[in-house]
């Protein structure tokens, strides 16, 4: 005689079968690969091989004597902590303005977003364009206001290419944090700032003491969410100075790309893949425990 | 009577014969490549591919193209999970990584050496040969040497082409006196890929080479020193710049801001696209042998081309007959494909019979004279050619930027160098 199930343990199982189809995708999609990869990271697999060979902890050992590794890790590290850090400063900011009513404020709203609906190479080539050493736009207004002589080759330089690719991607990323607290100011209680106003706070006070408190939570998930897109920055970077110039731009990402598709060395991109994996899992595991605290 | 045993009969034979009528009709062929991709190839090459499928209508051609930039991992991708690669382009600096998967067909093998050096200059054959087999088909072939815009040249008071780097850099200076905006010179100050090309030539210019036949790093030496001084020194006096690579030099050309720079024969076919103005342009273009230390040195150059090649089993050799052999030999053998590649493109025919046409065409005869003496590029020849080409990129870029000077600069190349070079296998 079968038992009899409870409806809350039938609600389970209907609730499981119908997570199935979305498990198995993930599994063939994303779990698989995945773990191919992270197998990968312990063999050596370069174009001449037929069959790759296990060599255990090698390709990490080389990765982590390698000193340009060094400097691809201090790259990554410099990007993410800039950009992410730029980005909620001017995403909040502009989000305090679209919040105030004034003429024309949709209109606005609607072109701030326009770099985020852009591709993303296409704002690559755009930004690429504006600093270019030669014929770039920026030169040429710098020029024409007599703030420089001579042009500037920013993308030729380290630190100018490293500023040009933080700006890109700041640039693209705004709107984004921008939506999200444009969002999360829509719902500050107007209650709560007459009254604060009535007290005789000023702007900054009412900033600093009602909106932000009230903004909190979401700029921590926005900023982790952005860390971690930060560092799977791949395409900016790449369209605008493939990594260069010598090394200046090279982050983890870009990293990875050129070990497995310049030079087909499927082993070391993996285990650079893994070690770049455990970064992301720092703000993503951040990101989780807030998930999962908010829903308790 | 119709029974169902003569029903099943007939129904078995007809799907027998469709079966091999099949057979007979649906000979495969896969081209993989990039060129057809590109819009300025794409109707000359796709007008090609036309006229073999109507020439054989047996044959099943299927055309696959990549963008330039992914054709590598494409090809490798496709070979690793058994995909068609019947017939392939590939850059030649690309052969050495793909002869070490040991799939590539030796096209002596398929042609004949006899018949393949009637058809083509052995010059021009070694660019498809490594280590002894011919891995590859030359269809189109040149050098990366320096091309020269006359009217810059002209408006500066520079009357003759510079022959030795002496003369080289004088007409430089006259043509920043003469135009202190420009660029005289768009050496490749950015871009591994570029900077690696530019600065082997003139390292070979100067006497040196990054490494000797068997593998040992040679670069070390007041050659090297030499040679990255002279680039160096000539962004440092404004005769160069940084952040150029070779789509900038190319539109500076065009645009009358520079007055040479190295690229591949289509640096012409550039220039009347960029400049706008076509054919009319050809006038200001021309063919400069690359400055030498003296008179009597021979000018140098980097072997360039295109490659068919073939990827199969690494056991079996198609025929001349085969498909394969056929289509290979009708875009770079047939001196129509030839001509019409040339003259849509500016990209130089292979075979002796299409070159003899073009003898009265100035821009040709200079360039393929100057070609005579390309060397070829030195990282690729070694299956890790990826890390040799951005260790010198990288090293010669931090020269130029005034980062390292040029001697720290070769004595951190000649180290890095070594440390690659000790990676690979004792062949």
């Amino acid at each position: 005689m079968k038992p009899h199930l409870s409806l809350k343990s039938r609600e389970r199982r209907v609730g499981f079968a119908l997570t199935v189809p979305a498990l198995l995708a993930f599994a063939v999609m994303i779990l698989w690969p995945f773990l191919q990869s992270f197998k990968l990271a312990f063999y050596k697999f370069t174009i001449d091989m037929q069959a790759p060979a296990f060599v255990g902890w090698a390709n990490f050992e080389r990765i982590l004597r390698d000193p340009d590794m060094g400097v691809v890790w201090w790259n990554t590290l410099v990007f993410v902590v800039l950009t992410t850090g730029l980005t909620l400063l001017l995403g909040l900011g502009w989000a305090l303005v679209m919040n105030q009513s004034f003429w024309g404020r949709s209109m606005l709203r609607s072109i701030s977003l326009l770099p985020w609906v852009l591709p993303t190479t296409v704002t690559a080539f755009l930004a690429a364009w504006i600093f270019n050493g030669q014929y770039g736009v920026l030169n040429a207004a710098l020029l024409q206001l007599g703030l420089l002589d001579q042009p500037v080759t920013w993308l030729a330089e380290p630190a100018g290419a490293k500023a040009a690719v933080i700006l890109a991607k700041v640039w693209l990323s705004v709107p984004l944090f921008m939506a999200f607290f444009l969002a999360g100011l829509q719902t500050v209680s107007q209650d709560q700032l007459d009254a604060a106003r009535v007290d005789g706070c000023t702007h900054w006070r009412l900033l600093r003491y009602v909106v932000l408190p009230h903004l909190m939570p979401t700029i921590v998930v926005v900023t982790v969410l952005g860390a971690m897109g930060n560092l799977q920055a791949f395409d900016v970077i790449y369209a605008m100075t493939q990594g260069g110039p010598i090394k200046s731009t090279t982050l983890l990402s870009i990293e990875v790309y050129k070990q497995a598709f310049q030079n087909w060395d499927m082993g070391t991109a993996s285990a650079v893949g893994v070690l770049w994996f455990f970064t992301i899992a720092v703000p993503a595991g951040l990101y989780l425990r807030i998930l999962f605290r908010r829903e308790d | 009577m119709l029974t169902r045993r003569t029903l099943v009969k007939s129904m078995t034979a007809g799907a027998a014969l469709a079966a091999t009528g099949v057979r007979a009709q649906a000979r495969g062929l896969t081209y993989v490549g990039w060129s057809h991709d590109e819009a300025a190839s794409k109707p000359t090459l796709t007008a090609m591919f036309d006229s073999y499928r109507k020439a054989n209508p047996d044959v099943r051609l299927e055309v696959v193209g990549f963008p330039w930039a992914q054709m590598q991992q494409n090809i490798l991708l496709r070979l690793r999970s058994g995909q068609a690669l019947d017939v392939v382009q590939l850059a030649e600096r690309w052969l050495p990584q793909f002869a070490a998967t040991n799939r590539m067909v030796d096209l002596n093998e398929v042609y004949g050496k006899g018949y393949l050096s009637r058809q083509m200059n052995t010059g021009l054959l070694t660019l498809g040969d490594y280590r002894g087999k011919q891995l590859g088909l030359p269809w189109t072939a040149g050098s990366i040497g320096m091309v020269g815009n006359r009217a810059v040249m002209q408006e500066s008071g520079v009357n003759r082409v510079p022959q030795t780097i002496d003369e080289f850099v004088d007409a430089l200076r006259a043509i920043k006196k003469a135009k202190p905006q420009s660029v005289p010179y768009a050496m490749t100050t950015k871009n591994n890929n570029s900077l690696s090309p530019d600065f082997q030539v003139w390292l070979w210019t100067f006497g040196g080479e990054l490494l000797s036949d068997k593998g040992a790093v040679v670069v070390q030496s007041p050659a090297a020193v030499r040679a990255l001084t002279f680039m160096a020194d000539m962004v440092k006096e404004g005769l160069a710049a940084k952040d150029i690579d070779r789509p900038d030099a190319r539109r500076m050309f065009a645009q009358n801001q520079t007055a040479f720079y190295h690229d591949a024969p289509l640096a012409r076919g550039f220039a009347r696209s960029n400049s706008g103005k076509g054919t009319d342009f050809d006038r200001f273009v021309v063919a400069v042998p690359t400055p030498v230390l003296k008179n009597g040195d021979a000018p140098r150059s980097l072997a360039w081309g295109h490659l068919l090649t073939f990827f199969g089993d690494g056991k079996s050799i198609p025929s001349q007959q085969s498909v394969q052999a056929q289509f290979a030999a009708h875009l770079a053998m047939s001196d129509a494909s030839q001509l019409a590649y040339f003259n849509s493109q500016g990209l130089f025919p292979v075979t002796n019979s299409a070159l003899a046409q073009l003898k009265n065409d100035a821009y040709v005869s200079e360039w393929s004279a100057a070609a005579r003496s390309a060397l070829r590029d030195e990282p690729s020849f070694w299956p890790n050619s990826a890390d040799l080409t951005a260790i010198v990129g990288e090293e010669v870029q931090s020269a130029l930027l005034g980062l390292k000077t040029p001697q720290v600069a070769i004595d951190s190349m000649a180290k890095r160098l070594q440390a690659k070079m000790a990676e690979l296998p004792k062949a």
